[in-house]
């Protein structure tokens, strides 16, 4: 039956009212995790606190093994999901432009709207230089343009790159999950939290 | 270790194990024919020549024509901005590649509609989801947009602005300059398109 939306079962109408409910969710579970304090976020990066790594691999493995078991339930063609496609240049550049942004501003995108709007001073900078990198993108753009559509790929999927079959991916990322939560600890014991 | 985290570590490599065994599921991706179905009875696939009309003269970036007749007719006459693939070679790699953007409004004309629907169903059977039909193909273009009949007197006031748009919509595609005297009411500021499904993408 699934998925709503692409089949036209919910109506591309109602997008944006499940993008508000969503958001909100969204918004209200990364407060309540703690994902607010950027302490906690930059944690990853010191060694001091990981809670981030285990809820991005939480999500990571728990989505992948719904996404295999409904399409296995016919609940869902998974043909018909949308995969972001893969650009080279733009994926690797990008991704340090984030790290780098993540560990000085102390928030990623989503964290900053959250913790601004527990009136986080911080945050709310970090919020609006969001916005202003975003307008020099814009700006700059026709400079960029070459690059940031250099090495494209299409919507490839890393199992048909590995060779491998879907499930037993899915299996080895439930593996590197579980030994993930086993492997942190032992760092984060070692790695004194500092006191601000 | 708490006997809790055992458990919670052997329930996920086993939900693990059982993804990994689970046989592959034998599936053609065309298009099921009820699907198929509820497709083609769907009114939302056609373009009226007008619609075609006002997005060329609005210059809409999204419309990307696709005349589907033979090459011979295709230089003799066009809609501006057509590419040209023929029904015969519509399958063809680099033909298929036309339609793949995402982005675009695909619309099949023919000189009538019996060509382009064909195109359609066949294309949308392969998966593409942005392709239309203009209804009526050139025939009703050349009726509606390029010779277009005067209402009669009692017809709706809709009726007399539609003719006001098609004449000017004529004489756009034909490169005339506007007639001078007569009051040409501009064409419905109202573009009618298909909305374009948002895609969702991800970040934290």
């Amino acid at each position: 039956m699934g998925p709503l939306v692409p089949q036209g079962i919910i109506g591309p109408e109602w997008d944006f009212i499940i993008a508000l409910v969503i958001g909100m969710g969204f918004g209200f579970i990364l407060e309540a995790a703690g994902f607010s304090s950027s302490k906690n976020l930059v944690g990853l990066f010191y060694g001091y606190d990981f809670v981030v790594l285990r809820v991005f691999f939480t999500a990571a493995a728990t989505a992948a093994a719904g996404i295999v078991l409904f399409d296995y339930f016919g609940w869902i063609d998974v043909e018909m999901l949308y995969v972001q496609p893969t650009y080279w240049g733009a994926a690797i550049a990008g991704g340090m432009i984030m790290g780098l942004g993540f560990v000085t501003g102390g928030f990623c995108p989503g964290t900053g709207f959250a913790a601004s709007s527990i009136g986080k001073i911080d945050a709310m900078m970090f919020v609006l230089g969001t916005f202003l990198g975003a307008l020099l993108y814009g700006e700059t753009y026709p400079l960029l343009k070459d690059f940031v559509n250099s090495g494209y790929e299409g919507g490839i999927k890393i199992y048909d790159t590995l060779g491998i079959s879907r499930g037993l991916f899915t299996f080895l990322l439930i593996v590197v999950a579980v030994g993930m939560f086993y492997l942190v600890p032992l760092i984060e014991k070692r790695v004194k939290k500092p006191e601000y | 270790m708490q006997r809790g985290t055992i458990f919670l570590t052997i329930v996920a490599l086993g939900i693990g194990v059982v993804i990994w065994l689970l046989p592959e599921r034998q599936e053609s991706h065309d298009l099921p024919p009820h699907q198929l179905l509820r497709d083609i009875i769907r009114e939302t696939r056609f373009f009226s020549t007008d619609e075609v009309a006002a997005m060329l003269i609005n210059r809409d970036p999204s419309l990307h024509l696709v005349d589907v007749r033979d090459s011979t007719a295709y230089r003799r006459f066009h809609l501006p901005g057509a590419v040209n693939v023929p029904l015969a070679d519509i399958l063809k790699e680099g033909s298929l590649d036309l339609l793949s953007g995402d982005e675009q409004t695909h619309v099949f004309y023919s000189n009538g509609t019996l060509r382009a629907n064909q195109a359609w169903v066949l294309t949308r059977r392969l998966g593409y989801k942005n392709t239309y039909v203009m209804r009526g193909g050139l025939n009703r273009w050349i009726e509606t947009i390029m010779e277009p009949p005067v209402p009669p007197s009692s017809a709706s006031s809709e009726a007399f602005d539609q003719y006001d748009f098609r004449v000017a919509a004529g004489q756009y595609f034909r490169g005339e300059a506007a007639a001078p005297k007569k009051k040409v009411k501009t064409p419905p500021k109202v573009i009618p398109r298909r909305k374009k499904k948002v895609v969702a993408s991800g970040g934290c």
